[in-house]
């Protein structure tokens, strides 16, 4: 995936745009739209804890409300167990996710529902409003996205929503004849906030600007399901309170024997095509290093990609060269997102500043330091295959450690996209650490820990050898400690063994150290001061006496100290509270 | 040098002495419970990945990770805040940020894998074990001054155990085990029982707690 030879660059881009163009869209219900009346447009609010999710059963009035609607006007529940007036406008309530907001005067509810025949793509929603001492208000609005929001929406699902918008009034006390002479237009308003860029604001959004956009509705419809020309609009402008509710191929009503399956996540899969795609691209070969591909394809790819493929590679018989064409597509595919995640780095610590911190000590010096962009390459680059948590914890004081790693991986730690991740790296530092020491200190300290990780990972690999031929020693060190964890010989050996190592990596530690101080106006930092202080870090451990004098152990101890206990001449700053 | 023979009834009779301790601590929680928690531990003992050591009572280090744990938990089911969070380019000014927004997948995964703990105890119930029982005292721990019998306290101990925390109701509990590999890794567990015809039945096992 890194092969960059010029004579296909065009083409990647090339296909970068064309299988942009033919993206699935992956729109799941996300709510986060607000619909109520009469606010004023582009108003700043001031609306800190007035929206947020809740379920059906977080809320006696809501909950009482539906279940008044849920009975029937002669006391009788539809055999499908939907109420009369969902019978009556032919949806389905969704009790799950609804957006509650509080006004001055009133508090209003916003339920997804699916209609019986919801036209593809798009979507409706239930809103109720409790205003005092007025009667209870309750209205469908229907959305129907326009063409160019549809396209936008699968590369940002937060951009405004662009289409057409009506309404459907609800009478829920029975007086149906009434439900005309109701006001004749509405006006819908969403929030937006402003965090990032400007987008659906969700409870969230609470130290952010918001503003209001409101789009006045006057389209009312009687039928619950209305045939619009969904390019025809005129009067959005407002954004979504949920999600268009994409309908996949494989859901296509007028296509019910399609023989294509939908997985627990809603996407369409084949497993005739997907055999293809394994068998062609080689993807469960052993001799398959492309895990970017292997990725993609098992966690990313949607229906209609994959189609996309088969018929390129179907057209080239799976030659060799078609197979390169998709690595270069899956690539432009991967490689294009705006806002880049690095998956296989998780924070699981409290203190996010720190957290924080501790990653720019590689992310910002990488480019200087072979330290650090060693440890960028195996852990951090988005296709690196070895994963690392971040943790901080309770750590005995009797250990007396700033951190720790664990040299037993964890299994089942979850990933963004709902991948569950096994053999993963566990850095845990110190609650107390971050808290006492000074920002270099605990950077210090990440550094050490993360040459332990470092080998960790790489011996779980079974690359540890290859990587470093003559670490025989922690190598059978691990193997013993890893048979027989309980045994304290073996703890102590890996321990030392573990610490051996030091003395290859005590320079690219100290370079990094002096990067980052550089980086961070840090004076007083040089390569021989740096290189006390990683030595400092080796205290306790049989290298750290056998290599160093008594001056130079004490020096080197008291050095570090300073940093730890953010004390003395100190050469570094508390940056996190 | 032990055989293995000599190793494994050690190992047996160890097992077989720290259920019986606990059984005698866990009688003084309810006394209508009493039978029924020995129940509980032994199936929690017997589910124990490395059963060669003695079960030990949390320490005070533990009993604050415990804490931070449920923390998490009670932050997800209120604030939909993740457990895990990662750290993503915002390519625009070419800055990394921590993304503290969960995907709906992460929030779907985390849901129903803590669902045992959702549907037996209330927010309110998990806020206060968080603010009482394992904020003050030493209430996180088994009473043991009735007994005279010695409970493990050694910081070499692999297997360590909380004190069942119980809902209000008293018909759902749950139990965090914590597996040490000296200090250099633990593994945590969250073990929930429901109480079901007047028997504690295992509902969930929740490896990775806090995660």
């Amino acid at each position: 995936m890194n092969f960059k030879a010029p004579k296909h660059q065009s083409t990647k881009l090339l296909f970068k745009f064309l299988l942009t163009t033919i993206l699935v869209l992956n729109l799941s219900c996300e709510n986060d739209t607000e619909i109520f009346e009469n606010d004023t447009d582009h108003n700043n609010l001031n609306s800190e804890s007035r929206i947020s999710y809740i379920n059906l059963n977080d809320s006696e009035i809501l909950k009482n409300y539906i279940e008044r609607i849920k009975i029937s006007e002669y006391n009788n529940i539809s055999v499908t167990n939907r109420t009369n007036t969902e019978d009556s406008y032919s949806f389905t309530a969704i009790e799950t996710d609804i957006i509650k907001i509080i006004g001055d005067r009133s508090i209003s509810y916003t339920l997804k529902i699916i209609k019986d025949n919801q036209p593809i793509n798009s979507f409706s929603n239930l809103v109720v409003e409790f205003v005092e001492e007025e009667d209870t208000n309750a209205f469908i609005i229907n959305y129907y996205p326009s063409d160019d929001y549809l396209e936008n929406v699968s590369e940002n699902r937060s951009i405004p929503y662009v289409g057409q918008i009506n309404k459907q009034s609800i009478d829920y006390d029975g007086s149906l004849n009434a439900m005309f002479l109701r006001e004749r237009c509405k006006s819908v308003t969403t929030i937006y906030c402003t965090f990032k860029w400007d987008h659906v604001a969700g409870p969230r959004c609470v130290d952010w600007p918001l503003y209001n956009q409101t789009t006045t509705v006057c389209t009312e419809v009687a039928d619950a399901n209305p045939i619009i020309d969904a390019g025809d609009s005129n009067g959005g402008g407002g954004d979504t309170p949920t999600a268009p509710n994409y309908v996949a191929p494989c859901e296509d009503v007028n296509n019910p024997d399609n023989g294509l399956l939908v997985d627990e996540n809603g996407n369409c899969y084949d497993v005739e095509l997907d055999n293809y795609l394994i068998n062609c691209l080689e993807l469960n070969s052993p001799a398959n290093f492309n895990s970017d591909l292997s990725h993609w394809f098992y966690s990313l790819a949607t229906y209609d990609q994959k189609v996309q493929l088969q018929t390129s590679l179907q057209a080239n018989e799976c030659n060799s060269e078609a197979q390169e064409f998709i690595e270069f597509a899956v690539d432009a595919i991967t490689d294009g997102s705006d806002f880049e995640t690095i998956e296989r780095l998780l924070i699981g610590m409290d203190k996010q500043c720190q957290a924080l911190k501790v990653f720019q000590s590689i992310s910002k010096i990488r480019e200087d330091s072979e330290f650090a962009e060693k440890i960028w390459n195996h852990f951090f680059v988005p296709s690196s295959n070895n994963k690392l948590v971040l943790l901080d914890e309770e750590i005995s004081a009797n250990d007396n450690a700033g951190a720790v790693v664990s040299i037993n991986l964890q299994d089942g730690v979850e990933l963004e996209n709902g991948t569950i991740l096994n053999d993963v790296v566990m850095l845990q530092f110190s609650n107390t650490h971050l808290d006492t020491a000074t920002t270099l200190g605990f950077v210090i300290t990440f550094y050490h820990e993360l040459v332990h990780a470092y080998m960790i990972s790489l011996y779980h690999n079974g690359t540890l050898l290859t990587e470093y031929p003559t670490y025989t020693a922690l190598k059978t060190a691990m193997d013993n400690f890893l048979s027989d964890p309980d045994n304290a010989d073996f703890k102590e050996a890996y321990g030392q063994e573990a610490h051996n190592i030091y003395t290859n990596f005590i320079d690219d530690i100290a370079d990094a150290i002096v990067e980052y101080s550089d980086y961070n106006n840090i004076n007083g930092v040089d390569e021989v001061y740096a290189k006390k202080l990683v030595w400092g870090t080796l205290n306790g451990n049989n290298i750290f006496t056998n290599s160093l004098t008594g001056p130079q152990q004490l020096e080197a101890q008291t050095l570090l100290a300073y940093e730890n206990t953010n004390t003395g001449n100190k050469k570094g700053t508390k940056t996190c509270n | 040098m032990k055989t293995p023979i000599q190793a494994t009834k050690k190992a047996q009779k160890l097992v077989t002495k720290s259920i019986l301790l606990l059984a005698v601590f866990f009688s003084q929680v309810t006394l209508s419970q009493e039978n029924h928690l020995s129940h509980v531990f032994e199936i929690i003992v017997n589910d124990f990945e490395r059963k060669d050591s003695t079960i030990c009572l949390l320490d005070i280090y533990d009993k604050g990770n415990i804490k931070s744990r449920l923390q998490k938990y009670y932050d997800f089911r209120t604030r939909n805040k993740p457990f895990l969070s990662t750290i993503a380019l915002d390519s625009t000014i070419n800055e990394y940020y921590i993304d503290s927004i969960p995907s709906k997948e992460r929030i779907k995964f985390w849901k129903k894998k803590y669902s045992a703990l959702d549907v037996s105890f209330s927010k309110k119930e998990i806020k206060s074990i968080i603010d009482n029982e394992l904020s003050y005292s030493e209430d996180y721990l088994y009473n043991t001054r009735k007994s005279d019998l010695e409970f493990g306290f050694d910081s070499g101990c692999v297997n360590r155990i909380s004190k069942p925390f119980l809902n209000s109701k008293k018909d759902a509990l749950f139990i965090i085990h914590a597996e040490k590999y000296g200090i250099l890794s633990t593994k945590w567990k969250a073990y929930v029982f429901r109480k079901i015809n007047d028997k504690w039945i295992l509902e969930s096992k929740i490896n990775n707690f806090g995660m």
